[in-house]
């Protein structure tokens, strides 16, 4: 049998799944955390014998949806006849949320309705009779606090035992025409005042939620134009110091040292061994492997600041200190949640894009969104920082805020070619209550990421790294390369053409663009692949590698100035991120024209910006261009060809697709 | 051919065949991309009753 | 119940006023222009997008219900419906009269 979990959105309908369940899917104190549904069978202690499966939907407020991930919640429980609908409701906004309930009710599915977040109404000295509630719902109602485990056993035990059983609904909706405006209008008002009655009857409140409270004025402060941004650039910098600059690295260095041990012992017994199969094991799978294993500490960490920040509920605050900003280059408030989801990984950050309503907001945020390096670039920017800058703590903010730059002027340029079409675009946000953050919740959040990312490197990663050594030890006649003659090897080969292109860029060695590729698989893999081909293993230990300017081993070896280590940093970061979210961006966009769009911008975006680093910053540090500059002016005239020539007819059949628009839109309100 | 090379051999068979399966395991049970955590919600790996 | 009376009671106490500022100034008066700390009636909702108008409805905010305006600043304001806290965005506060 199936319960479907339905309510309010951000009234702990996740929270309540997991416990339930022992998921562990992604929570946040803010509405539209969960923008797909998730099904998983309930733990046997809250099951018994039978089998149960439980649906947790995105939160809705309403039947009729307003943004898609509504829609999969009504269009969830309206077809795919669930056993029973547990409803969660919040307490502390009751009157809001039985405008649902009341929905639910008439679909004739038996309902259970979970009074969830009680401990906040105790603290808060508001009181809701249960009781009486039950009784004018006519179904039951159990008071829970779902992130304490409290009343669950008894409110799942009931929605179990109810299966099967008719729903009767305490109001019904007058048979209507629903294409009538006004007819179901004045249907929503009288349900409304149902509601109203049945609130007036329950509930005694000591706060009153008007009033003005100590959290309004930090909220008056958060909200802020100026104070408001600063705070949240202080914050953001904040995660990544601590997370990449201080403690992360701390527990990285003591982790790489074990690491190495162990591949040096793995050295050391197969020093009688076929150089090859040392070269395979030692260098391609322990040295790979442990080159990106080596870096966990400092994606764990980031991981569990930015669960901290999701779960107090700051991130609400963001989005509307931000929305003037975002909305001036055409984005809206809401884009600013895929980007600071997206800091942990693309993927969840191109579907948290669900909520955005306006489909060209939409597909501009799920494309530029990938911009801000997500966990698996983190090891790529340490590296990087590691060997050439001292390990600088500069070097990951600047990769940071460089990519929300690029993200803003990505907007003004996808404004500028489809033509900037004037549209009222109104921006609401739910403020949820602050609570303290959830040590626990983020400690799971993090283990969780954590061992997505072991399994990660222990078999994607693996494999690409034993592959690249494998191309790399052989020449196309399967025969070692000599010594001398690395340039003959498999991956020589193939990689070279790939190289030349990247001339102009500052790094145009077929072991740089090789690295490169196979970013695509995962980006973890340009440093595993770097390892691999440089035969390297200490990126992190600093004091061991890192002298001044760049002249330390790691440098020499790979050959690359800091001015070029840079450029190829700033590439790897911007250019289009791995296979599995430019997946999920095709998947989000349904269509063609935008996701190649997103990725030529991407591809176009990284080639960019490591040009001008390489060529500028060579013009400062050395007094002229550095090579290829010409080719790099021809490469990047084809780019801004192409995009004037894609604005024209993109602007060309402008009035056209603008009245296409319109009619859809009005078919979408009938329907 | 000394004993740290067999072991060695048996090794890299042995971890290069569990990663491999493990990969194939999760593609078939559906998954899209291996390890993510969200691959339960990513529209990709369920097409089938997917709503706009 | 104690909720719901005070609740009316300040609205009421507030919308005189609110006319009297309106029929001065001779425009209907928005969210924009009222003064933090007060509660309001809502008069009218005018986003010119019928899906827009709906989707506040669900949230208890339509012509006839209280609002109560948090803190407001040049771009965006806070305010109360129901029991919620929401930010809203200037346009969206211009198309709430009240």
């Amino acid at each position: 049998m199936r319960i479907a979990f339905a309510g309010n959105p951000n009234s702990g309908k996740t929270t309540m799944y997991n416990a339930l369940t022992g998921r562990n899917e992604k929570i946040g104190n803010w509405g539209g955390v969960t923008v797909g549904s998730k099904e998983f069978q309930l733990k046997k202690e809250y099951a018994g014998d039978k089998e149960v499966i439980a649906v947790d939907l995105p939160g809705a407020y309403s039947m009729s949806p307003f943004t898609p991930e509504e829609g999969i919640t009504s269009e969830y429980v309206r077809t795919a006849n669930p056993d029973t609908i547990v409803n969660i409701v919040d307490a502390t906004n009751l009157s809001r949320s039985l405008f649902f309930t009341t929905q639910l009710l008439e679909l004739g599915i038996p309902v259970v309705v979970a009074l969830n977040k009680t401990d906040i109404n105790e603290k808060e000295g508001t009181k809701i009779d249960a009781a009486k509630l039950s009784k004018r719902l006519n179904c039951p109602v159990f008071e829970t606090v779902s992130t304490e485990n409290k009343g669950l056993s008894e409110m799942i035990a009931k929605a179990i035992s109810l299966a099967g059983t008719a729903q009767e609904a305490p109001y019904m909706q007058a048979d209507i025409d629903l294409h009538d405006k006004n007819a179901v209008d004045a249907e929503d008002r009288k349900r409304y005042s149902f509601v109203n009655g049945i609130v007036a009857d329950v509930e005694t409140r000591k706060t009153l939620s008007a009033e003005t409270t100590s959290a309004d004025k930090l909220d008056g402060v958060l909200t802020n134009p100026i104070i408001g941004i600063l705070v949240f650039a202080v914050v953001m910098w904040g995660v990544f110091w601590v997370s990449q600059a201080w403690l992360g690295p701390l527990v990285a260095d003591w982790l790489v040292g074990w690491i190495e041990t162990f591949q040096e012992w793995v050295a050391g017994q197969l020093e009688n061994s076929p150089a090859i199969l040392s070269a395979l094991l030692a260098d391609g799978i322990v040295g790979g492997v442990g080159a990106v294993v080596g870096f966990l500490p400092l994606v764990m960490v980031m991981y569990f600041l930015i669960a901290l920040l999701e779960d107090c509920g700051y991130m609400a605050r963001v989005s509307a200190v931000m929305d003037p900003i975002f909305k001036r280059v055409g984005l809206s408030g809401k884009s600013v949640i895929p980007v600071v989801i997206g800091t942990g990984c693309g993927i969840p950050a191109i579907m948290a894009c669900r909520t955005i309503r306006d489909e060209r907001e939409r597909r501009a945020t799920t494309m530029l969104t990938t911009f801000i390096p997500c966990g698996a670039k983190i090891p790529v920017i340490a590296l990087f920082a590691g060997a050439f800058f001292n390990g600088a703590g500069w070097v990951s903010t600047i990769s940071y805020f460089l990519g929300l730059l690029l993200i803003f002027l990505g907007a003004l340029l996808i404004k500028g070619i489809t033509g900037y079409k004037y549209r009222k675009s109104f921006f609401i946000m739910e403020l949820p209550k602050w609570k303290a953050p959830s040590l626990k919740f983020a400690f799971k959040s993090m283990m969780e990421r954590a061992k997505a990312y072991i399994i990660k490197a222990a078999t994607i990663i693996l494999i690409c790294n034993t592959v690249v050594q494998v191309m790399q030890t052989f020449n196309w006649h399967f025969q070692v390369v000599e010594e001398g003659a690395e340039n003959t090897s498999i991956l020589a080969s193939i990689a070279t053409p790939f190289a030349v292109l990247l001339i102009p860029l500052g790094f145009g060695v077929w072991q740089l663009a090789a690295a490169a590729i196979t970013g695509f698989i995962a980006k973890e893999n340009v440093v595993g692949t770097l390892a691999v081909v440089f035969a390297l293993t200490s990126f992190i230990d600093t004091e061991e590698l890192a002298m001044t300017g760049g002249a330390n081993t790691v440098a020499a070896t790979m050959g690359l100035t800091s001015v070029t280590a840079l450029a190829y940093l700033f590439f790897n970061l911007y250019t289009p991120p791995c296979f599995a979210a430019i997946g999920a961006m095709n998947s989000e966009m349904k269509s063609r024209g935008w996701l190649w769009g997103a990725i030529g911008l991407q591809l176009g975006t990284g080639y960019t910006i490591a040009f001008l680093v390489n060529q500028f910053g060579t013009l400062f540090t050395e007094g002229h261009f550095a090579a290829g500059f010409i080719p790099g002016l021809i490469a990047e005239a084809v780019m801004v060809t192409a995009l004037v020539l894609i604005a024209r007819k993109v602007r060309a059949h402008f009035d056209e697709q603008y009245t296409l628009h319109k009619k859809t839109a009005a078919k979408g309100a009938a329907a | 051919m000394n004993t740290a090379t067999v072991i060695a051999i048996v090794a890299i068979a042995a971890i290069l065949f569990f990663a491999g399966r493990y990969l194939y395991k999760e593609k078939k049970k559906g998954k899209a991309c291996i390890g993510c955590p969200y691959s339960d919600q990513c529209p990709k790996s369920k097409q089938n009753n997917c709503c706009g | 119940m104690i909720a719901q009376i005070t609740l009316n009671n300040g609205a009421k106490a507030s919308v005189p006023a609110a006319e009297a500022e309106a029929a001065k100034t001779e425009e209907k008066r928005t969210l924009m222009s009222a003064e933090p700390g007060n509660t309001y009636i809502i008069k009218e909702i005018n986003t010119d997008d019928d899906e827009m108008n709906s989707f506040l409805f669900r949230l208890g905010c339509y012509a006839g219900e209280p609002i109560t305006l948090i803190s407001k600043k040049k771009k965006n304001c806070i305010v109360v419906i129901k029991d919620g806290r929401y930010n809203l965005d200037q346009m969206l506060s211009e198309a709430i009269i009240i």
